[in-house]
């Protein structure tokens, strides 16, 4: 069931910025594309006050090398954010009609924070370097979980994105394994072109376990992914889009059309 | 002045004898001519006193080879026999009266800023401009891969950014050139195998360009042994800005500021170093380190300011640090720099050396004074540092202070015009061409489908996959042709790469490059030919204009002082001319990289003169272009162009280890008609590929990979089989073309009288199937050809 | 207070590039070759707040785990820590040195640098290990090694 709220205004997104994040200037567009008012902020705009997270119904942490992925990829974001923002996000997140996206780097950050898989600011799983040691830039296919609590569940059946990051793979311990597949908190595993969720490299192109490349928190309202659908919302960003008998669905502009739809 | 300095020391030129002269500038570092010192000490002759170390280090930088070019704008006497006579051609200046006259002459209108700026700028659309930019940066990588490659992407990268007001980078293309990487020759101290050097290379310009969120869309990479002591790494980046941000406006009393990382003493000499030669001794300040996030930091506040209309001008601080930056602002009017007040990484830098360093990821910026507080603020809210370091004077002088002292004083116009002219006298004499041998059966007690392994596993022909996936081609979101395609596992590459930069029309940019190493070791002027083609072709290929490509060269040599290097400089640069000239193909911008050469044992080692071509051409329509894999069965396959015997310097002759038959050359009339007549046949094309090294049964194969669409061709037609499929004549394509358009593509092609051959049809089976004169000469699954070519890197 | 750390990666795998490179070019007695991250923190800091830092900073707590200036033993392997020259940019150690700022601890006047910790199996000689480590994983220009004792 679809719970559509009749909004009179647009709803408002933030993209949280960071030295060193490099995907902002394209999820604002795909963000303003699909219908929402933007704003860009850096972090130190939020952690001096001038921003405040109470004015938004979105919050985009999204793709890059934040810190430039020193120590580990999103680690010193995490830091920061931990250790000036925790309030503000705390609160933001209690506001059940709020959603937080983290798109890549975005993933690395809010795992580390310990937002991701449950909302208790302690770290339980892990995003780290790929199995085949080097940075993986492809197209990958994603089985989306139709249980899964967040509104993305609605997505088609099998969507394709682009991947490109370092340390991408997910990895858990198996107590946490049990709770996260319990509450179907799994959103996005890499297949093949069937559907197949047990393929290996380079359909997974990381060696995450259990192929996962997006997962949710129970209530579906924080949402994190490796793939990039921000770059995805014309059917001409798609590598085989000059063979014309094939029916090109940009997914990643249907992905943010369906967060749309529940702010 | 005074003639005792505190902050400085006052070097004794004007009683210096020849020798001193000499010694001054070995000592130094300075790579400076005796003629120039020359030079140099009457101009302080003049002013009747001796230059500190600061003024003798500035005019050092000032006229290296780096950043003058003064071998490439030298006066140049050529002798060559023509028949029976001697003739003499004289140049003024070789790049003038040849690149840039080729420019000049073709007056394209959609040139901007070509030769001047940082970079090349042309016009994209009403509204905006697009600039490219190509630099080498090789002595660096060779004694550090990492380091050196990475500052190379981090300097060119700089160089879009200062060009114009500030233009945002949106695409990087690199081409390497490595050595042999199975070598297991011992190689002399402080060589590094050339399998680490690609490595380091590879991580280098992966980690900066990645961090700084720029996609590399293109690119290529050549591997010979003659790189194993000094591989070539050509970085370039592809920005965009708006038409009205294309010129600076600097005038007296702004003030000059410094933006983005402090200043050490990392990389002093590094203009002056570039042009010597490799050896053991070499100080440890030369290699630099890059760091890409404070680069981003700076990018993503200077666009900002930029579109506030906060400044009035920017450059990049490269080689030669501040004193190259500065000195190049404010050339037609004069500047005061006040060096205490450049912020630093550690105490304990003399004057010069803060005025020389090349510490990476720093701008200089000129604004007004009114503005200054603004743009100051912008910076801090970002923890980008940004500090005013002096201003813009109407003395037409550079005068640097360090506190209380004045540590250099010099006329603008004799640093940077006051250089003595570089004169050369050479004469060429012409190889005789050895005679061809006809006799290529398969009798080399190898089949064809042998041979055919062999070259798609070639270095020089198999997938560069394991590099091109390690590099973020899709941030941005621009790009609608990707470096690699499949549907399967199984990718076809592409011939070049296209951007599509701006949502609300569907203009794009195409971005390609033409390079060959095998070529220049027997003919430099084919090779520049062919250079240029293939950047070309690649652009056609894909649904590109020949009304809108233009050129960028960059030329790296071996020992220039050898007399052979020297003239082979002047064969290309005529040959490029002409070229240009004759295609309508403009050059925009161009770098040179001479003396690539190492010291073994007291004698030098030169590579092969390599001239890299990277070509950008406009498109009106991003949905109209075409990609090089296979659509479907039962479609047309033909070959357009001539195939020659033309195979020595080939990948077929590497492998055979033959070297007669000839280099491919450029059949101008022809080949700008093929590319004219393929803008009218175009609409009908489903998949194109162009032919290069490996010849077209490399790029018939590579275009069954990507949908993993079969081919059967009949070969009966060709004379000699081998020759046919593996010589790598120029400007030559494989089109797929449907059965319905059959008549059309064919009559419009006859109508043209361009010359073309059916091969055969895609077919639905897997197969490469090839038949000549009754036999099958091939029958072999695409996934056993795809295994060799996807691995033939072996990393 | 000089503290040297130590992160080990619960998985520790084994660099396979560099192994078949080292045996490509004749090194055969080398079983194995792996590499982990290090680094040498100085300063009037105590060991508890080190501690604190390895845990909230430096370590992954789901795949790594840290040791502080632990006893090495050597007996059948060679451990070399490779370091940057001075005034070379050690990035790494910049970044953690800001990010050591954003863990509201008091007093960091610190000293931070970071490195390469390269351990091979079996023991071999000084000269070999010298040769192995300037081929293979450093560039005598700008970093410098120490052979562990």
């Amino acid at each position: 069931m679809l719970n559509v709220l009749l909004k009179k205004t647009k709803p408002v997104a933030l993209v949280l910025r960071a030295p060193g994040t490099n995907c902002d200037f394209e999820t604002l567009q795909a963000l303003k594309i699909t219908g929402f008012e933007v704003l860009s902020a850096h972090i130190n705009d939020l952690i001096s006050k001038k921003v405040s997270l109470s004015g938004f119904n979105l919050l985009v942490i999204p793709g890059g090398f934040s810190f430039g992925d020193y120590i580990s990829a999103g680690k010193i974001f995490a830091v920061e954010i931990l250790f000036k923002l925790k309030e503000e996000l705390t609160k933001f997140f209690l506001d059940k009609n709020r959603i937080i996206l983290g798109i890549c780097n975005g993933f690395q950050v809010l795992v580390k924070i310990g937002l991701l898989p449950d909302e208790t600011f302690v770290q339980k799983v892990t995003l780290t370097e790929n199995d085949s040691g080097r940075f993986e830039c492809r197209w990958v296919y994603l089985k989306v979980n139709k249980k899964n609590p967040s509104i993305l569940k609605y997505l088609p059946d099998i969507i394709q994105i682009p991947v490109a990051h370092g340390e991408g793979k997910f990895f858990m311990s198996k107590d946490v394994e049990k709770d996260i597949i319990n509450n179907e908190q799994i959103l996005f595993q890499y297949c093949d072109e069937d559907g197949n969720t047990s393929c290996g490299y380079p359909l997974n192109p990381n060696g995450s376990l259990k192929n996962i490349a997006g997962i949710t928190d129970k209530t579906g309202k924080i949402i994190a992914l490796m793939p990039h659908p921000e770059r995805f919302m014309y059917k001409e960003q798609f590598p085989c889009f000059r063979s014309y008998e094939i029916n090109i669905i940009p997914f990643g502009k249907l992905f943010f059309e369906t967060i749309r739809k529940i702010l | 002045m005074k003639s005792s300095k505190k902050y400085c020391k006052v070097i004794n030129l004007i009683s210096a004898t020849d020798d001193k002269l000499v010694e001054i500038s070995d000592k130094g570092l300075l790579s400076l001519t005796l003629k120039e010192m020359q030079t140099i000490k009457k101009y302080f002759v003049t002013l009747k006193r001796n230059p500190t170390d600061c003024e003798l280090e500035t005019i050092a930088q000032t006229w290296s080879e780096h950043c003058k070019h003064k071998t490439l704008t030298a006066k140049i006497k050529l002798k060559y026999k023509k028949g029976r006579k001697f003739v003499t051609k004289v140049y003024d200046n070789l790049l003038k009266d040849t690149i840039f006259y080729a420019t000049k002459k073709i007056n394209h209108k959609l040139c901007l800023s070509v030769f001047e700026d940082n970079a090349g700028i042309i016009k994209f659309d009403e509204t905006d401009a697009v600039a490219f930019k190509v630099e080498t940066h090789n002595h660096p990588t060779a004694l550090e891969p990492y380091g050196g490659s990475s500052t190379g992407v981090g300097g060119v990268i700089r160089d879009i950014i200062g060009c114009g007001l500030g233009a945002k980078p949106i695409a990087n293309t690199d081409v390497f050139c490595f050595g042999d990487i199975s070598t297991v020759e011992q190689l002399p101290e402080g060589v590094f195998h050339p399998k680490r050097i690609l490595k380091g290379v590879v991580n280098g310009v992966r980690d900066y360009g990645n961090r700084m969120g720029i996609p590399t869309v293109n690119g290529s990479i050549v591997f010979n042994k003659r790189y194993n002591y000094n591989p070539l790494v050509y970085c370039g980046c592809i920005g965009i800005l708006p038409q009205d941000k294309v010129y600076k406006k600097i005038s007296p009393e702004q003030l000059i500021i410094l933006v983005g990382g402090r200043t050490g003493r990392d990389g002093i000499h590094g203009a002056t170093f570039s042009s010597a030669a490799l050896h053991n001794d070499l100080p440890t300040s030369v290699v630099q380190i890059g760091d890409a996030i404070t680069e981003k930091m700076f990018l993503d506040v200077l666009l900002k300011a930029r579109d506030l209309n906060l400044y009035n001008a920017i450059t990049d601080c490269g080689a030669g640090g501040l004193s190259s930056a500065c000195g190049e602002l404010a050339m037609n009017y004069g500047c005061k720099i006040f060096l205490e007040k450049v912020p630093l990484k550690y105490l304990g830098l003399k004057p010069w050396e803060i005025w020389l360093s090349e510490s990476q990821e720093r701008m200089v910026v000129i604004v007004s004074k009114e503005l200054k507080d603004e743009f100051i603020d912008i910076c801090k809210k970002e923890d980008v540092e940004a500090t005013v370091i002096g201003e813009i004077t109407n003395t037409k002088k550079l005068e640097v202070f360090f506190r209380e002292e004045k540590v250099c004083d010099i006329d603008m116009q004799f640093l940077h015009k006051g250089n003595p002219k570089f004169e050369f006298d050479i004469e060429i004499k012409f190889q005789k061409i050895k005679k061809y041998d006809k006799n290529l059966e398969i009798s080399f007690g190898k089949s064809l489908v042998e041979i055919i392994k062999k070259v798609l596993s070639h270095p020089n022909v198999c997938s560069k996959e394991y590099v091109i996936q390690q590099y973020d081609y899709e941030v941005q979101g621009n790009t609608v042709l990707k470096p690699l395609i499949s549907y399967t596992q199984q990718y076809s590459p592409q011939d070049s790469a296209i951007l599509w930069p701006k949502k609300d029309s569907y203009k794009g940019i195409v971005i390609s490059c033409g390079i060959n190493s095998f070529y220049g070791e027997y003919d430099i002027c084919s090779m520049t030919e062919s250079v240029i083609d293939e950047s070309i072709r690649n652009i056609i290929s894909v649904g590109g204009n020949l009304e809108k490509i233009f050129l960028l060269d960059n030329f790296c040599w071996g020992e220039i002082q050898n007399d052979g290097q020297l003239s082979n400089l002047v064969l290309s640069c005529e040959t490029a001319k002409n070229v240009a000239i004759y295609f309508g193909t403009p050059f925009i911008s161009g770098k040179d990289s001479l003396n690539n050469y190492f010291l073994l044992k007291e004698k030098k080692v030169s590579i092969v003169p390599t001239l890299l071509i990277s070509a950008i051409g406009i498109v009106d329509d991003i949905r109209k272009t075409i990609s090089s894999e296979f659509k479907s069965f039962s479609n047309n396959v033909y070959i357009i162009g001539e195939t020659k015997d033309e195979l020595k310097g080939s990948v077929l002759y590497d492998i055979l280890k033959k070297n007669d038959s000839k280099v491919p050359s450029l059949d101008y009339k022809n080949a700008k008609k093929i590319y004219k007549t393929f803008d009218k046949i175009k609409p009908y094309i489903l998949s194109a590929h162009d032919c290069s090294d490996g010849g077209m049964i490399t790029s018939l194969i590579e275009m069954t990979f990507g949908r993993n669409i079969g081919v059967e061709i009949n070969l009966s037609k060709v004379d000699i089989l081998l020759e046919f499929c593996f010589s790598e004549s120029n400007s030559r394509f494989i089109v797929e073309i449907s059965p319905d358009n059959k008549e059309i593509f064919e009559n419009l092609l006859n109508r043209e009288k361009v010359k073309f051959m059916y091969l055969g049809k895609t077919t639905m089976k897997p197969y490469v199937i090839i038949k000549y004169k009754n036999e099958i000469v091939c029958n072999e699954e695409i996934k056993n050809f795809y295994n060799l070519w996807s691995k033939g890197l072996n990393l | 207070m000089k503290y040297f750390i130590k992160i080990v990666n619960n998985n520790n795998l084994v660099d396979m590039f560099s192994l078949n490179e080292i045996h490509l070019q004749g090194f055969t007695k080398v079983q194995s070759v792996s590499k982990l991250k290090i680094y040498k923190i100085l300063g009037k800091i105590s060991k508890k707040e080190i501690e604190y830092i390895c845990e909230k900073l430096l370590v992954d707590p789901i795949i790594e785990r840290y040791y502080i200036n632990k006893k090495e033993y050597l007996k059948n392997i060679t451990r070399i820590n490779i370091w940057f020259k001075p005034l070379v940019l050690d990035i790494v150690a910049q970044n953690v040195y800001k990010a050591i700022g954003y863990l509201n601890m008091k007093n960091y006047n610190l000293e931070v640098y970071s490195g390469t910790q390269v351990t091979i199996v079996p023991k071999i000689n000084k000269k070999i290990a010298e040769q192995i480590i300037k081929k293979f994983f450093m560039n005598e220009l700008i970093q410098t090694y120490e052979i562990l004792k």
